[in-house]
């Protein structure tokens, strides 16, 4: 009999993308739903409006289809990539949404799922390297201190600058210098002793 | 300025921490190649973009993914096309004044405006060719099993004929034997072949009946496809499920899964919006690893976001056990994947 539990054969990123590149959409569903999942959460994040949220998903996973040479596995894994491209955009939109005076940051229960989308399920899709690389980060995250890792994400997450920061939390720009930088060597740190690099999957 | 000094100002320009200035002498520097600094800018996105993992990940609509694809696909077919013509690059040759002067009034007057409804027709013409190639996949079932029906009508009659013949030899012998007694047991023989044959004949009918009803139900607009894609010892399989709403019905087909081992057995999953997993039935395939099934959706069930088949023990179990081999999304109503 079988051992229980899930059995699938998860061809790694650097197969998927030499198949996207050979013009195979199948190998690009296959990274969207490896990371589909993880890339809205940061644009819900940051946008906090569903729509626009999705919008930036499906620019950055068409970035992929029609560019996959730009994504330069010598300087890092596909997420980083595709993390590091979904926020650049979804900064990018939210900069052009406040500039063009927009509704502002909705509440947080806007860009909470629709009660109609479905939840689809961990198994079968979702990446298992993954799901453990989490439990690490939260561990990483918990040695923050909570005005260090409040000041980091809105400097990441919301793309105000320093001065703005220091509005929003009243606090000193000098403080919140000292807290973001001493934040994000502390949480490099963390990462860096948990990791040894290399890729995802 | 030191590579550990830059290592930090990285850390912040990956963060979006950092003054305006400060970003431009840094990417200077990296431009550099100065291999210190380039790791030092890996790791830097690297961290925050782990950072980013901890988010609890959101699960995109469904139209997400299909219209991601469907661009794709669009983008594939539209590559191949032969109504595809190089650029003419004469027709860039002949500078003049007044040819530039109507390019940069021809731009601002219309190609703006046309880019925004190119965009919009983009995104249609990739709708509706995914919705063609759908409509495509449908046909080509629908004609396998108008084939297979009328291959069946074939046998109906072939046996038919069959029948009418044995009953003529019956006739002739009887006829041939006149008033002479004929064996007991030539007559039982005839008859049980006669009786065999007739249980063909309406055996095939009802295949041929269900055959017809298929294709009916494939026609029908009601019906929703559900692709299914072949993964870990299904790799290289296929499978199929017509959802008929309007009957409530499942009609699942599946290509190429291998033998189940001793004792083991194919089982079907609905696995809900919820990811209830709820056994949907089991089945076996025939020596070419083909499958087909006809399953009633409980209407209970509420939404359906999976389909997936696994092996498990021969009588099947609650809750799956064995491996995947069979897995694919179900789309909103109106919409096939």
């Amino acid at each position: 009999m079988q051992p229980g539990g899930v059995g699938r054969a998860d061809p790694p990123d650097r197969d998927l993308l030499r198949a996207v590149a050979a013009r195979d959409s199948y190998a690009l569903g296959r990274l969207f739903d490896r990371y589909g999942s993880a890339v809205l959460a940061l644009c819900l994040r940051i946008l906090r409006n569903r729509q626009d949220a999705e919008e930036i998903l499906v620019d950055v996973f068409w970035e992929l289809w029609e560019r996959p040479e730009r994504f330069d596995a010598s300087r890092g894994n596909l997420i980083t990539y595709l993390v590091t491209l979904a926020r650049s955009r979804a900064i990018d939109r939210l900069r052009s949404r406040k500039r063009a005076r927009e509704q502002p940051i909705v509440g947080d229960d806007a860009w909470a799922e629709p009660a109609a989308a479905p939840r689809a399920a961990a198994w079968p899709l979702e990446n298992a390297l993954l799901v453990e690389q989490r439990d690490h980060i939260r561990r990483a995250l918990a040695v923050l201190q909570p005005d260090q890792r409040r000041a980091i994400e809105l400097a990441f997450y919301s793309g105000l600058s320093h001065s703005e920061i220091a509005s929003e939390l009243a606090q000193p720009l000098g403080t919140v210098k000292s807290r973001i930088r001493s934040g994000l060597i502390q949480l490099r740190d963390s990462l860096r002793i948990g990791y040894g690099g290399g890729e995802t999957a | 300025m030191s590579c550990d000094e830059r290592a930090e100002l990285l850390l912040l320009l990956a963060a979006g921490a950092l003054d305006e200035a400060a970003p431009t002498d840094l990417h200077a520097h990296l431009d550099t190649g100065c291999p210190r600094c380039a790791g030092a800018w890996v790791e830097a996105q690297a961290t925050l973009a782990l950072a980013a993992l901890d988010l609890p990940p959101a699960t995109p609509a469904h139209d997400v993914r299909d219209r991601l694809l469907a661009r794709a696909d669009a983008d594939v077919a539209a590559a191949r096309s032969p109504l595809r013509r190089p650029p003419q690059a004469g027709l860039w040759l002949r500078p003049g004044l007044a040819a530039g002067l109507a390019a940069v009034i021809t731009y601002f007057a219309v190609t703006i405006p046309l880019n925004r409804r190119h965009a919009v027709t983009e995104t249609l013409v990739a709708e509706q060719t995914a919705e063609i190639a759908d409509l495509r996949e449908t046909l080509d079932a629908s004609r396998v099993l108008s084939t297979r029906q009328a291959a069946l009508q074939q046998t109906v009659e072939h046996q038919r004929a069959e029948i009418a013949r044995l009953e003529g030899e019956v006739a002739d012998a009887l006829q041939d034997l006149g008033d002479r007694p004929v064996p007991d047991r030539l007559v039982t023989e005839h008859r049980d072949q006669v009786r065999r044959l007739e249980n063909e004949i309406a055996r095939l009918k009802r295949e041929s009946a269900d055959s017809r009803q298929l294709a009916l139900t494939l026609g029908s607009p009601d019906v929703q496809v559900v692709t299914l894609a072949g993964t870990g010892p299904g790799e290289g399989a296929s499978g199929r499920i017509f959802w008929d709403r309007a009957s409530g019905l499942w009609h699942f087909y599946a290509a190429r899964l291998p033998e189940s081992a001793p004792g083991r057995t194919y089982a079907l999953w609905f696995i809900t919006s919820a990811d209830t997993k709820i056994p949907a039935g089991l089945f076996d395939v025939d020596a070419f690893g083909n499958a087909t099934a006809v399953i009633r959706v409980p209407p209970s069930i509420g939404g359906i976001a999976l389909a997936a088949v696994t092996d498990e023990p021969a009588g099947g179990m609650p809750h799956p056990t064995g491996s995947i081999h069979l897995a694919g999304r179900v789309p909103l109503p109106g919409r096939d994947s």
